[in-house]
């Protein structure tokens, strides 16, 4: 009852300018089993005044005395319209929605989505809804890679480095988020390509312009991984097993008391021997000239990750909106099989990451003011990551090895031994405002804090120990931003600004143990906006620029006290961005289609590069890029039978330094992709042995054009170093059981058995299956 | 497109397979084809490295459109008519390239190091390269790579032991390796005992002696009127004559890595067949007209050197490395040719002071010498008359630099 008191408190405030003359209504809303619909949303006649129900389905909703339309509706229920007559006292109605069984596909087409209101806002986002991919593949980063804009370089299999990028920009310009949260806080196990799709509920990639409520320095976009926050009992456990022995354990389990506590247990478990075969590995005599290539399996590069995430609370009471408490362990071991080159097989070389953090969320709706929301996060954390080195074995590829007695002290990677450990404090905390101006405005504060305490040791190691004395760097990003909702909702309007500080402490020692301490801090600033506005019927155009940045880190201002010198006088790198698109949507009675066109721009400068003299080398701003392309995007879908989703992006970066004054290099730059592509396609059929299931057949085929790891203007073509054209084509059977309360999936990726890479040389996994069970318990 | 795909596979297999042939491919100094390879550093993101062939060192535009792609910053050394070029940080594999029958400039072999090569050198008669890993004495022993120069292979690796090791935490660090007859030269400096290029003993000129093929240390040889001996990143701190003299430099410079020394940059001499210091021989290069803190030398021919000589101490943003960099402090190095017995230091006219930031292997000629100069704002190649001692500018270089000009023809 309270929380009713309090939505009509917050109701009355919001149509303040009518209160003279208004009055009541409150309702509850229901299903034909007088079950309350949560969350329902309601309107009233044509106005822009409306509200969405609490989780018990109840609302209330101040108006004028007179003759009201109200009109409820849910995604999978038909709308419903009731006619009211207001007088002076509180009106009790209740809505009874009937659910649109038959036609549920067509009406999620109809009732918008979240990643169409998301995008409704104006920002070039990606909104990735889990929904649609959960038949095919397993992690984020697969889910990913087949949007548009978006590259992902894998360096092996399962578990392995990769590198990401978006719109031409990459490595730490663009930058990561669990609802929210930066993904570094939950430590290096946690990434991309481990996290499982089904603890997902939709992705969001922010392509150049990112909202304040992501408070980090991404010069080139954000990704931010949503999950589910329903309050309902459930367990969604998944089992998955594959070529290259790959086992894979996701689960996913949530109980929800009736005052409204929950338990949230989530967790993965990853395995995986990554013994894919290579071809064309160079291989040595025993001095080491190169006599010829072989093909064979990768024999050190297991892999395992593990992840357990516990979080307890409240929801939806009077006095918090949502306060809950929670604890995530993540872990994993990575042996490691090669150097870059390839030319170094590693027999014992292997990395460890284990954390263990700390959280606390509190929400909550009208605090101090009426109008006035709150989102405040804290969480702590311990990580521990080591790199272990300490073989004398000089591995060849044949998996045989020689001793290295004439150098004991050095390890496989050929440098010093090493047991190289070292030791992070991370802690973010975070804090989000957000305040009603009037129905049609809002303004919103985000205030994020990323904050990380570093110290290196080495057991063994003769060398230099990076980080021996700690470094620690203390980031701050407020935030602030207006969004304004004009020409009857038909536009939006944003602008956003931001202020980064940056403060670094760090202590290092010389070649003789002299410790300085450098102690600096810097601030930047930087702005953007974001329009929205339905320029005809189903036509919208989105547009929206950010003057970006990206501070430099640590290890790049300071080196590491020997080799990588410190350069203080490293500015951040800037980036103008500027994102037009256009989206259309077409529906007739069966077919829908949806129709995007993007088109970016971004222009950059001071990007923080080595620079390399004598033995010694330092982080420089050296360059500008430029980058301009296109993302084109089509979605068919064809009753419930077929649906077809393609992309394609070109985009063009250029350098454009200017090395002798004048002359920009008119070139290409190296080693980056400018044209690929992704088509999935499903066809699907329901009723095959009851009423409810159905058996799907996808098909994906992935495009990467050709290009060079050099120079692309350079060089003679019969030298140059491509990375060849990929062009493969993975395919999945997915039979979902009665009611969905079970899946099995077959997936053949691969199936031609291509050749693939990434990177150079560095070929990736040929023709695979896998097999993957889902269950839903509750 | 599978097809095309499959042409890049066939393609990188016919590479690696022309790899794969080793001694069976002669180094044909075939007169087709063109005349010098240069290793040519671009101006492209990243600066990447190309080996360039061209005929015409002296007009038109010098650019990597038709060059040899390299992976990665590279040192390149040529012997006879073979050229390799060895990778640094981006890839541990030195290739060597030499003309095909049809005169075109391909690669003729490739082998892996652990680390990285650091110091190279050919002996007398062409028929060998030596090339040094040189690993911190701490951990271990620094790697002799004995190379036929011919085939590109390496025939034989031999283990210098912990030779340099010395009462006072220094170790050695070798400059150059030079062999005359039966003996291998490597002189060195001594430093911190981890490799952080610090802690120098900078006030005295050593060289190792070895026995050559078979290589013994035979004894250290020391000098206390100058410097050590060499600059870190080039092999040319000792030069030997046509009469088998061997001639050092020491630099003592502020700006050229460690070796600021209250010793005057100098130069000593060993006589043909000696193995020690000529006491009655030592010149001041600092004292001599025109002279200074020489840098980066380079042999010429009949007594004669080409080196660069450090006209400012003036440290920039990188230190006592200024010298290789390109701080606005680093342009200041000019040209000057050396008369190791006449003892004179030559302006050379024309040759406007610039930077050179890499061990750049020159090209001598018909009394002319060609190098390629790295000034703030631009690159170009120059000729250098050797009798007139007098520059003339060439063609421009579309790139950073040349990091050196080599002979194939």
């Amino acid at each position: 009852m309270r929380s009713t008191y309090y939505i009509y408190l917050i109701t009355l405030l919001f149509t303040f300018p009518q209160l003279v003359h208004a009055s009541t209504v409150c309702g509850i809303v229901k299903d034909a089993n007088s079950q309350s619909i949560p969350m329902a949303l309601i309107s009233v006649g044509n106005s822009s005044q409306g509200m969405v129900a609490d989780y018990k389905g109840k609302f209330c909703i101040s108006l004028p005395a007179g003759q009201h339309t109200i009109t409820a509706s849910m995604t999978g229920y038909l709308p419903k319209t009731t006619t009211i007559t207001l007088g002076k006292d509180t009106l009790n109605i209740s809505i009874t929605l009937e659910e649109k069984i038959e036609e549920l596909d067509e009406v999620q087409i109809i009732v918008k989505s979240k990643a169409e209101l998301t995008k409704e806002k104006g920002f070039a986002v990606d909104v990735i809804e889990i929904k649609e991919y959960e038949q095919t593949h397993a992690d984020v980063n697969q889910v990913l890679s087949e949007s548009p804009g978006v590259v992902i370089r894998q360096h092996g299999g399962l578990g392995s480095n990769f590198d990401f990028s978006l719109n031409g920009l990459s490595g730490k310009q663009v930058r990561f988020f669990i609802d929210g949260i930066p993904m570094e806080s939950f430590g290096n196990s946690f990434t991309l390509n481990n996290f499982p799709v089904n603890l997902v509920k939709n992705i969001e990639v922010y392509k150049g312009v990112v909202p304040i409520a992501l408070g980090a320095d991404a010069l080139a976009g954000a990704v931010n991984i949503v999950s589910d926050h329903s309050l309902k009992n459930y367990l969604n456990t998944t089992y998955s097993y594959g070529s290259f022995n790959t086992h894979r354990i996701g689960f996913l389990a949530q109980r929800v008391n009736k005052k409204n506590a929950f338990l949230k247990i989530t967790g993965f478990y990853n395995y995986s021997d990554n013994d894919y075969k290579m071809d064309d590995l160079r291989v040595t005599d025993e001095f080491g000239n190169i006599n010829g290539t072989i093909s064979t399996k990768r024999f050190h590069d297991q892999y395992s990750s593990t992840m357990i995430q516990v979080t307890g609370g409240v929801k939806y009471k009077p006095w918090a909106k949502n306060l809950s408490l929670g604890a995530t362990y993540s872990g994993n071991d990575n042996n490691v099989q090669h150097d870059l080159s390839l030319l170094r097989p590693y027999g014992k070389v292997s990395r460890h990451n284990q954390l263990f953090n700390g959280f606390v969320q509190f929400e909550k709706d009208s605090i101090l003011l009426p109008k006035l929301n709150m989102d405040l996060y804290s969480s702590f954390g311990a990580q521990e990551t080591s790199i272990i080195d300490t073989s004398s074995n000089k591995y060849n590829w044949f998996g045989t090895y020689i001793v290295n007695t004439e150098n004991p002290g050095i390890g496989e990677t050929s440098s010093s031994k090493s047991l190289f450990k070292f030791n992070d404090f991370l802690s973010v905390n975070k804090l989000n405002l957000s305040y009603k101006l009037s129905t049609n405005q809002n303004l919103k504060f985000n205030y994020t804090q990323n904050y990380v305490r570093r110290v290196g040791e080495d057991a063994i190691s003769t060398g230099v120990v990076p980080f021996n004395d700690p470094h620690s760097i203390n980031k701050n990003v407020f935030g602030l931003s207006h969004e304004l909702h004009y020409a009857k909702d038909k536009a939006t309007s944003t602008i956003f600004a931001k202020n980064y500080r940056v403060n670094f402490k760090i202590t290092q020692a010389d070649f003789e143990g002299n410790k300085s301490r450098e102690d600096s801090t810097f601030g930047s600033f930087g702005y953007g906006t974001a329009q929205s506005f339905e320029i005809l019927k189903n036509w919208r155009l989105n547009a929206s620029y950010e003057y970006a940045y990206r501070v430099p880190d640590a290890y790049e201002m300071f080196g590491d006290g020997f080799n990588i010198k410190a350069n203080t006088a490293l500015v951040p790198e800037t980036s103008h961005n500027i994102n037009i698109g256009i989206l259309t949507k077409k529906e007739f009675s069966k077919l829908s289609l949806i129709f995007e066109e993007n088109y970016f721009k971004r222009n950059a400068k001071n990007f923080i590069r080595v620079e390399a003299v004598g033995p010694f080398a330092r982080y420089n701003n050296q360059q500008s890029v430029t980058v301009s392309g296109s993302e084109t995007s089509l979605k068919v879908k064809y009753k419930k039978f077929l649906h077809i989703g393609a992309n394609l992006t070109y985009q063009n970066v250029y350098d454009t330094d200017k090395p002798f004054g004048d002359k920009p290099s008119d070139n290409r730059l190296a080693n980056i992709p400018f044209l690929f592509g992704h088509t999935h396609t499903g066809i699907s059929k329901t009723g095959i042995r009851n009423e409810t299931d159905k058996l799907s057949l996808f098909v994906i085929y992935n495009f990467r054009e050709e290009f060079y790891l050099i120079s692309p203007a350079e060089g003679d073509p019969k030298t140059k170093n491509p990375i060849p054209r990929q062009s493969s084509v993975d395919t999945s059977l997915k039979y979902n059981g009665k009611d969905n309360k079970y899946s099995i999936t077959l997936s053949l990726t691969n199936i031609t058995n291509q050749k693939l890479y990434d990177n150079f040389r560095i070929q990736k996994p040929g023709r695979a299956f896998t097999i993957m069970l889902k269950y839903f318990l509750i | 497109m599978k097809q095309l795909f499959r042409y890049g596979i066939l393609a990188a297999l016919a590479i690696s397979s022309i790899s794969c042939k080793d001694d069976d491919t002669t180094a044909a100094t075939s007169e087709a084809g063109y005349k010098y390879a240069l290793a040519f550093k671009s101006s492209s993101d990243g600066e990447p490295e190309f080996i360039v062939e061209t005929d015409d060192l002296m007009t038109g535009t010098i650019d990597a459109t038709n060059g040899i792609e390299q992976i990665g910053w590279r040192y390149f050394h040529s012997t006879g008519k073979t050229i390799f070029s060895s990778g640094y940080v981006d890839e541990n594999i030195c290739a060597s390239y030499v003309k095909n029958e049809q005169g075109e400039l391909t690669l003729n072999s490739e082998f892996v190091f652990d680390n990285a090569l650091n110091l190279f050198g050919s002996t007398p008669d062409e028929d060998k390269v030596l090339a040094m890993e040189i690993l911190y004495p701490e951990k271990g022993k620094n790697k002799l790579y004995s190379i036929d120069a011919t085939s590109g292979n390496i025939t034989g690796i031999s283990y210098l032991d912990n030779y340099f090791s010395t009462e006072t935490a220094t170790t050695g660090y070798p400059t150059a390796l030079l062999v005359r007859d039966d003996k291998l030269f490597i002189p060195f400096v001594k430093w911190d005992t981890i490799g952080n290029f610090t802690n120098p003993v900078v006030d005295t000129a050593f060289v190792a002696v070895y026995s050559y093929p078979n290589i013994k240390l035979e004894k250290i040889i020391s000098d206390p009127r100058t410097g050590y001996i060499g600059v870190h990143g080039s092999s040319t701190g000792l030069i030997q004559t046509e009469d088998g003299t061997i001639y050092s430099s020491s630099s003592t410079s502020t700006v050229a890595s460690i070796s600021a020394s209250e010793k005057p940059s100098g130069i000593l001499k060993i006589k043909a067949g000696a193995s020690e210091f000529d006491d009655n021989y030592f010149f001041d290069v600092e004292a001599a007209t025109n002279g200074g803190k020489v840098f980066r030398i380079n042999y010429i021919g009949d007594g004669k050197a080409f080196a660069r000589i450090i006209t400012s101490e003036k440290q920039g943003s990188w230190g006592s490395w200024t010298a290789y960099s390109r701080d606005p402090e680093a342009f200041f190095q000019k040209g000057v040719i050396i008369d190791f017995e006449a003892q004179t230091v030559t302006d050379i006219a024309n040759l406007p002071l610039h930077a050179s930031r890499y061990t750049a292997p020159i090209y001598t000629e018909d009394g002319k010498f060609y190098l390629s100069i790295e000034t703030a704002s631009d690159a170009y190649i120059y000729q250098v008359d050797i009798a007139s001692s007098t520059a003339t500018k060439g063609a421009k270089i579309d790139g950073k630099t040349v990091k050196g000009i080599f002979s194939i023809q």
